[in-house]
């Protein structure tokens, strides 16, 4: 079955006033094709849908009928939230921008024909394309870890949803006494301080449920994101409870067993273990050809973060090297912008203007505690280049921290209004 | 206080900058409800927009963000952002 640009459009939801002029239709509509649901591919589906004015359709391509966010779900974990606060359809999408979203698997593309292929073989053309696959994992790189395993027993739960909610029964489950054993990713990685704002909160909750317990974070770095804050943090209000240690005491992970972390250094044991893997670009990315052998997507331009392997495609959010942006939600959010502008501006001739990118990643590390790392970045060439930035301090007074904690909660409701709405 | 965010300023802000500029906002700030402490702009009036943002560069105002936020914007991008704030509604 091949879907016509005209049969999509027969089936969108906010297309009957195209429709009615079918000739103009025809003759103007430019059609934008998303692959992923997350941060950035909803984020860009939304702009460009909103902004174009149905001089653009948009069609969003993603397995799952709802998103949860990687974002704010270690607040899951420390008992924050619950999974339907950080849960999201797409309805807002379809009904309040006219964005086509189909419930389906991207396999392949085709990028001569300009067409993506579903996994039950429909076509679907497109003007330009946005993949933005977010990560999947190098399960490749350990013995007795994968997909099966991290869904069933051992979950990695670094993308936010059922694994989520099995690591945290897990520890509803654990004993009093018990070590919770994470090892944290190699770089590069989905949200660099998320490791360590997770073992904040697995500590909160232990604390409060139970103190005997420990948490022990097995890491294959040396240093990682707002160490000193996280430092600071664990020593403030978890005395003793959480343990760091580097990869030159660690090593890094070779395989996983009921129980048990194995790494080329030794063997270390935990009553819940939560082994973070290696990630490379989502699946779609590879199938596409637009990962390296790296295992992430080179760009040729930060003003549009269009594939250096293959012409027409965009790829952005996590899936993407673009230099100094780290791989965050904000991050993924703020690139959308920047692509949704630059593919308006070539579907349609919209006016253009100089990309200006933002992070900012919060992290709550105990009650009311909250520390953020923050940076203005622009492109030059195909990198994404830093200006000027901001990390918070330690020793900051309570009042600070707690103002950082409602910020982190304000700017959680913005942005996934921005993306979702 | 409440006097001057009635009032509406006319201003010469580049309104499309201003909309471009304006997308990086809100990645926090919604037009309809103030969560956590991080407050509604649509609708702010452009002279104390304006006087705001430069507190925030300046220093003035304190808040790691939107002191980041301050600096990294020329005037033009104040104006720009003022003119477009002032003409949007809260919802």
């Amino acid at each position: 079955m091949s879907i016509t640009r005209r049969s999509v459009l027969g089936a969108g939801v906010a297309t009957a006033a195209i429709l009615s002029a079918p000739k103009i239709a025809k003759a103007s509509a430019k059609r934008l094709v998303v692959i992923g649901g997350g941060a950035a591919g909803a984020t860009v589906a939304r702009y460009v849908a909103k902004d174009s004015k149905g001089d653009v359709e948009v069609v969003l391509i993603e397995a799952n009928k709802t998103y949860t966010t990687c974002f704010f779900s270690n607040w899951y974990l420390g008992g924050y939230r619950n999974m339907d606060d950080i849960t999201h359809s797409y309805d807002g999408l379809a009904n309040n921008h006219g964005v086509k979203v189909i419930n389906a698997m991207a396999t392949g593309v085709n990028a001569d024909g300009k067409e993506v292929i579903l996994a039950d073989g429909t076509k679907i053309s497109y003007d330009r394309l946005v993949i933005a696959p977010g990560i999947d994992f190098r399960y490749d790189l350990y013995d007795g870890y994968d997909a099966a395993v991290a869904d069933n027993s051992i979950p990695h739960a670094y993308k936010a949803g059922a694994q989520t909610v099995m690591l945290k029964k897990q520890l509803e489950a654990m004993d009093d006494g018990g070590v919770f054993l994470m090892m944290a990713p190699p770089n590069p990685y989905r949200c660099p301080p998320g490791p360590y704002e997770r073992a904040s909160m697995v500590a909160n909750y232990l604390k409060n449920n139970k103190p005997k317990s420990k948490v022990v974070i097995l890491d294959p770095k040396e240093k990682h994101s707002k160490m000193a804050l996280f430092r600071e943090a664990w020593a403030k209000h978890y005395d003793g409870m959480v343990e760091w240690m580097p990869g030159s005491e660690v090593g890094s992970m070779q395989a996983v067993r009921a129980g048990e972390i194995i790494t080329d250094k030794g063997s270390f044991k935990g009553a819940v273990l939560n082994p973070i893997p290696a990630q490379k670009a989502g699946k779609i990315a590879h199938a596409a050809g637009i990962a390296d052998a790296s295992g992430w997507c080179p760009i040729k331009s930060a003003s549009t973060f269009e594939s250096a392997l293959v012409p027409g495609i965009h790829v952005l959010g996590d899936a993407c090297i673009n230099g100094a942006m780290p791989k965050s939600g904000f991050s993924a959010n703020s690139q959308a912008k920047v692509v949704a502008l630059a593919i308006r501006a070539e579907l349609t001739g919209s006016r253009t203007f100089d990309p200006r990118f933002r992070n900012t990643c919060w992290s709550l590390v105990a009650d009311n505690d909250s520390v953020k790392v923050g940076a203005n970045y622009k492109a030059e060439g195909d990198k994404v280049v830093k200006v000027t930035g901001f990390i918070s301090s330690t020793g900051e007074e309570d009042l600070i921290r707690e103002q950082t904690f409602m910020e982190a909660e304000g700017w959680y409701a913005g942005i996934t209004s921005d993306m979702f709405s | 206080m409440g006097f001057l965010m009635m009032q509406t300023t006319a201003w010469s802000g580049d309104i499309e900058l201003g909309e471009y500029l304006a997308q990086e906002c809100m990645g926090c700030h919604q037009s309809h409800e103030i969560v956590g402490n991080v407050p509604i702009i649509h609708g702010l009036d452009a002279a104390y927009f304006i006087e705001a943002m430069n507190d925030y560069r300046d220093g003035f105002r304190e808040n790691q963000t939107m002191n980041l936020v301050a600096m990294s914007l020329s005037e033009e991008d104040v104006e720009a952002l003022a003119a477009y704030f002032a003409l949007q509604q809260q919802k």
